[in-house]
């Protein structure tokens, strides 16, 4: 009794294990299909979001360092926040109009990933976010206006705290909380680790 | 046999209409109905998720411990939802958008898990497709009739296009939460008068 017992538990097992072998194999041949085709739509939602912060910007160039490695790609900040890239943005005359700062942090259903404009005069252009899975109807309102505009004109050296220099999404404070500390804390280490970013145009 | 394919392809849209009848997976209906591009988008997926898993599972049908029905069913359905959270992020970016967060919630819809206990583990390949086919059709027209009606109060426009101009004050509260069960509640109110009345038409006869 005791041996058909355990040969039922094993035969279950060994089952149940073929099922998701076979369900993993399908997923990681989708994922390697559909992975360069979503990289490159992931590309251009980050341009069109470029694209919608400094509207006449004709140039996005990614700031590299002398090995022409991106700068601050992938720096963790703290635990949940994590710049990804600087880009510069230009205009025709070859103008520096400001830099745009990706980065993301840990929102309530994962990352937010964001990019905002931060001005050669230390305030905040505007923010957009590219990416998020935060709770429909609660704290997916991040990508409203209403809520990203107070980050406009907003000086590096404000609080950004919510509650009280930003107002939060009603009954999502993980998120909004989420989003201002990303972007604060992304633009204080912005500030304090790149030296260029003195007024270039002066020279 | 046509009358089989007839009545598998129909039972959904009134008999056994999955929200209206069976008040199954009212969460994703309520959040998606907020506009018609919308639930066309939603169905769509719905129909790939519910089709592909209905024909797995009834091919696969005499392979699945009992005991083990509900672990492997999960497993399928996620499985086929991430697929097409792949597929979408890859070739449809705006659908994408719109959809994104609501295509995880496929997975524990309850309507699919539903079907496949009930259907396709018990019966042939063909005539799951069909209920799901059928089924997927009941379920987009439950959530369509709501997201037309909730579009053209709450927002004034149908499929993006306004349609009675900018003098035109929509009345919000349709597109939030609580016009969503009020527009629910007063559709599956006209359905069961309307069924209760052929019913009974039929018995005087």
């Amino acid at each position: 009794m005791k041996q058909n017992q355990t040969k039922q538990i094993v035969t279950l097992g060994i089952t149940l294990s073929l099922y998701c072998i076979i369900a993993a194999l399908a997923l990681s041949v989708t994922y390697s299909v559909t992975l360069p085709q979503i990289q490159l739509q992931q590309k251009k939602a980050t341009e069109e979001s470029m694209k919608s912060i400094y509207p006449d910007a004709i140039s996005f160039t990614l700031c590299t360092d002398n090995e022409q490695n991106p700068i601050f790609h992938n720096q963790v900040i703290d635990n949940c926040i994590t710049l990804d890239c600087i880009y510069e943005g230009r205009d025709q005359t070859n103008l520096l109009l400001g830099y745009l700062v990706k980065g993301s942090s840990l929102g309530y259903g994962g990352p937010i990933v964001f990019i905002y404009g931060l001005d050669l005069d230390d305030t905040i252009h505007s923010v957009s976010i590219i990416e998020h899975s935060e709770t429909p109807g609660l704290g997916a309102n991040v990508i409203k206006d209403h809520f990203l505009n107070q980050f406009k004109g907003k000086l590096t050296s404000d609080a950004f705290l919510v509650k009280q220099d930003i107002t939060p999404i009603t009954a999502s404070t993980i998120t909004s909380k989420a989003l201002s500390e990303g972007i604060k804390k992304s633009v204080t280490y912005v500030r304090e680790n790149i030296t260029e970013l003195t007024n270039e145009n002066e020279n | 046999m046509k009358t089989k394919i007839k009545q598998l392809l129909t039972k959904g849209l009134l008999k056994e209409n999955p929200v209206f009848v069976l008040m199954l997976g009212l969460c994703s209906v309520l959040a998606v109905s907020v506009s018609v591009i919308n639930a066309l988008g939603m169905t769509l997926a719905f129909t790939f998720v519910t089709v592909l898993s209905e024909v797995t599972i009834s091919v696969l049908r005499k392979w699945i411990p009992k005991s083990l029905r509900i672990p492997i069913f999960i497993v399928i359905i996620a499985s086929f939802v991430t697929i097409l959270q792949f597929l979408l992020q890859a070739y449809f970016p705006s659908l994408n958008k719109a959809l994104g967060i609501f295509i995880p919630l496929i997975v524990v819809n309850c309507i699919i898990i539903g079907r496949i206990e009930s259907f396709a583990s018990k019966k042939p390949v063909f005539d799951s497709i069909l209920d799901g086919l059928g089924i997927s059709l009941g379920y987009g027209i439950a959530i369509l009739s709501i997201a037309i009606v909730r579009e053209i109060l709450g927002n004034g426009t149908i499929l993006g296009y306004s349609l009675f101009g900018t003098s035109f004050e929509p009345a919000l509260m349709f597109i939030l939460p609580p016009g969503a069960f009020l527009v629910i509640g007063i559709e599956i109110g006209i359905i069961n008068h309307v069924s209760k009345k052929a019913s009974r038409k039929e018995a005087s006869k």
